[in-house]
């Protein structure tokens, strides 16, 4: 019988490990149809380091905020003129769709903190939905949250006076309730695209 | 004999309207928050005439400055840049859209609500001046 014991401790081990293993692995990842273009999935997430911004509230807005419930994050600035409002208006519509969760926060970052104040981000915010969430910070805390992601961007133009442009990776980046990367959709966004890929993954990963 | 100055009266100032004509459809400018600084107008413009028409500049009494833009795409990083030939072949449309032509309008001087028919001058090289109206939705 002794000499069975190191057996039975091994396989009373795996009985306990493996199930535990399973529970926390990573579901078999997502294969999307062909027709939904541009649409990159994180199998496992992409983590994201802690980090702490400002909303447009005057509030802290940091990690945490993005744990509990699914996000959905774009990244621009408030003086361009075509491509963040059609995203944004592309958010609105996404947030009045079925079947994803009514809890999802919308989040627009602004990489310009100089013109982008609190009060201006709200202002631009509130005008495609009032629940939407704007949030920008210091260079360094924006970095912190925007290099796993690969948001880079350019200032283009004289930075001191009002008129540059910023040069920016126009993603909308669906971050899972951990809090992290679990897909991205490129650039020229439409409702079709986004509303559809959101679906798909918060109902395979949920 | 009064009908016939008449016909050609009316075939002349037909042919006029079809002759070195630019013409613009489903003009409108995307509604921005108050405090935004820059809008896109979009629309359809095309070239009817039988010769090439170059736009030399554009304005409108409702901003300081207008110019025609083109956003692309590299890779998903956005990038802005202005169209400063902007010639137009016979029978040639531009389509200005969302994410990728658009005009530019810079610093409003007043406010630019829903529904508000914005004037958009265009000067040709030939000194021809049109204006269209692009209505602000969202």
């Amino acid at each position: 019988m002794k000499k069975y014991l190191p057996v039975l401790f091994v396989v009373i081990g795996l009985a306990v490990i493996l199930p535990t293993f399973f529970m926390s692995s990573e579901p078999e990842k997502l294969q999307l149809p062909d027709s939904l273009k541009g649409v990159f999935i994180d199998s496992p997430p992409m983590p994201i380091p802690e980090f702490t911004l400002t909303d447009q509230d005057n509030k802290p807005f940091t990690k945490n905020n993005l744990r509990g419930k699914w996000s959905l994050v774009f990244f621009g600035f408030t003086n361009c003129p075509d491509v963040c409002p059609t995203s944004m208006s592309v958010l609105n519509k996404v947030s009045k769709l079925e079947g994803i969760p009514k809890d999802t926060q919308y989040v627009f970052v602004s990489v310009d903190p100089n013109r982008d104040r609190p009060e201006k981000l709200k202002e631009f915010v509130s005008f495609f939905n009032e629940k939407f969430i704007g949030a920008t910070g210091t260079a360094e805390e924006l970095k912190k949250f925007e290099e796993p992601l690969g948001v880079i961007y350019d200032f283009e133009g004289d930075t001191s006076s009002d008129e540059y442009n910023v040069t920016h990776f126009a993603a909308i980046y669906i971050m899972d309730p951990t809090g992290n990367q679990r897909a991205y959709v490129l650039p020229p966004h439409s409702l079709a695209q986004v509303g559809e890929a959101y679906k798909l993954i918060y109902q395979h990963y949920k | 004999m009064r009908f016939l100055i008449l016909a050609l009266l009316i075939f002349t100032s037909f042919s006029a309207v079809s002759e070195g004509q630019l013409v613009l459809e489903n003009g409108w400018v995307r509604a921005a928050p108050p405090m935004a600084k820059n809008l896109a107008g979009y629309g359809e413009l095309g070239n009817n005439s039988s010769q090439s028409i170059s736009i030399v500049s554009m304005s409108s009494p409702f901003f300081k400055k207008v110019e025609a833009h083109k956003t692309s795409f590299v890779g998903g990083m956005m990038k802005m840049q202005q169209i400063t030939n902007m010639q137009l072949k016979p029978g040639v449309i531009f389509k200005f859209a969302p994410g990728g032509m658009h005009f530019m309008l810079m610093k409003p001087n007043r406010a630019i609500t829903e529904n508000l028919e914005v004037p958009i001058h265009l000067t040709t090289e030939l000194g021809e001046k049109y204006t269209f109206y692009f209505v602000v939705k969202k």
